[in-house]
């Protein structure tokens, strides 16, 4: 069975808006490191306020929906995508600092499990694997800074995550809306619109404009 | 003017304006840095912006006390700073600790003001281009609270975020779970 690594990020936005049940429905397996695991249940469980969406996430876990993967290498390669991240770009003296924890475990675990796909709603990861330039020039617009980019690092992060297929849990959806799979919820185009919405004010990394390229796509 | 300085003088002139000035440029330099005092003093003045803005606040018992214990503090601050000396013990323990107790007195949420300032702050780092989970590690906001509120902002209607077409990407995916069923 074909396999996604997922980061904590798309699980939070898929559980808030309740669609953890179609994960088994996809016929792949949703595999998480350890870390992740910590993110969306050990730590949230410490808080009365996010209990009850860490309960949620557990349960997908016990149910199988979510596999935790335990490699012992996982660790040691984050800290490595870690370094690398961290010093694709400086300002002045500094290196910009941009990923941390759960993220590199993911694509750690990608490259210890020999697994292709990673599910990431938030930005940066998607934006470092697919398009390092896109990201140097949005944190330059954002932020003033002028920064310059380590070419040795930039060619040894495309080894390490070049041809990784980076989908959203909004791709997810889509999939699922057009294969029949949110009929529960009636068949017009509003359960795609309303759904994809649902996720981006969960967090997940899509745009209006994009959403609008989805209905003309699939409705 | 150093942070400290800057702060103690928004606060005495009760300068909203400044305080978040200072706030922003506080979490801006701690996302570069990664500096823990400079990411409380962000929280701080943060939270010291709300407590300004709430007359109920600046109204009671307690205010009068709270100003006199957190300029001494910063006044403290300033000369450790001076001497070359590290600030984040009194930061946390005596400033954030003081804005805690009088939030909890008086605070109308469930939320305390400085949680609401990690929140902001780390939405804040995320939307100068890091990660989430970086801004996280960063301020200690909370990972599902901060998804909710990145959701209810433009960070992700910006230019440079949209990396392939959504017929691309969902083409991946149909590669990736099969075509319809």
């Amino acid at each position: 069975m074909k396999k996604i690594v997922c980061d904590s990020s798309s699980l939070i936005s898929m559980s808030d808006n309740c669609v953890l049940w179609l994960l088994p429905e996809f016929g792949v397996e949703f595999v998480v490191p350890e870390e992740v695991k910590r993110e969306i249940v050990d730590r949230p469980m410490k808080e009365v306020r996010f209990q009850f969406k860490a309960l949620r996430l557990s349960r997908a876990i016990t149910n199988g929906s979510i596999k935790v993967v335990t490699d012992s290498g996982v660790a040691k390669r984050a800290k490595e995508i870690v370094r690398l991240a961290n010093s694709l770009f400086k300002y002045g003296r500094h290196n910009v600092s941009i990923l941390h924890g759960g993220e590199a475990e993911s694509i750690a675990l990608m490259q210890k499990q020999g697994i292709q796909t990673l599910l990431v709603d938030e930005r940066t990861t998607r934006l470092l694997i697919e398009d390092r330039v896109a990201l140097r020039k949005y944190i330059e617009r954002r932020t003033g800074f002028n920064l310059k980019l380590n070419k040795q690092i930039a060619g040894q992060l495309e080894d390490e995550v070049g041809g990784v297929d980076v989908i959203r849990s909004s791709e997810l959806l889509a999939w699922a809306y057009e294969n029949g799979l949110m009929e529960k919820f009636g068949r017009d185009r509003n359960v795609l619109h309303a759904s994809l919405y649902g996720l981006k004010y969960s967090g997940c990394a899509i745009s209006n404009e994009e959403i609008e390229d989805y209905m003309k796509l699939l409705a | 003017m150093k942070m400290l300085e800057k702060l103690r003088k928004a606060f005495k002139a009760k300068n909203l304006t400044a305080l978040k000035r200072i706030s922003n440029q506080a979490i801006e330099r701690a996302a570069l840095t990664e500096d823990p005092e400079m990411v409380n003093i962000s929280l701080i003045a943060y939270a010291l912006y709300k407590l300004l803005s709430k007359p109920h606040v600046l109204e009671s018992e307690q205010w009068e006390a709270f100003v006199k214990d957190v300029d001494a503090d910063l006044a403290e601050g300033m000369a450790l700073q001076e001497k070359g000396e590290a600030v984040g013990g009194l930061l946390e323990k005596d400033i954030i600790n003081d804005i805690n107790k009088i939030d909890a007195s008086l605070g109308n949420y469930v939320q305390d003001v400085i949680k609401k300032a990690r929140m902001k702050q780390a939405s804040r780092i995320y939307a100068m281009g890091l990660s989430l989970d970086k801004a996280i590690a960063l301020t200690g906001a909370d990972r599902f609270q901060l998804m909710s509120y990145i959701g209810a902002t433009v960070i992700h209607e910006r230019p440079f975020t949209r990396t392939k077409s959504v017929v691309d990407r969902y083409q991946t995916t149909k590669k990736i779970l099969g075509e319809k069923k």
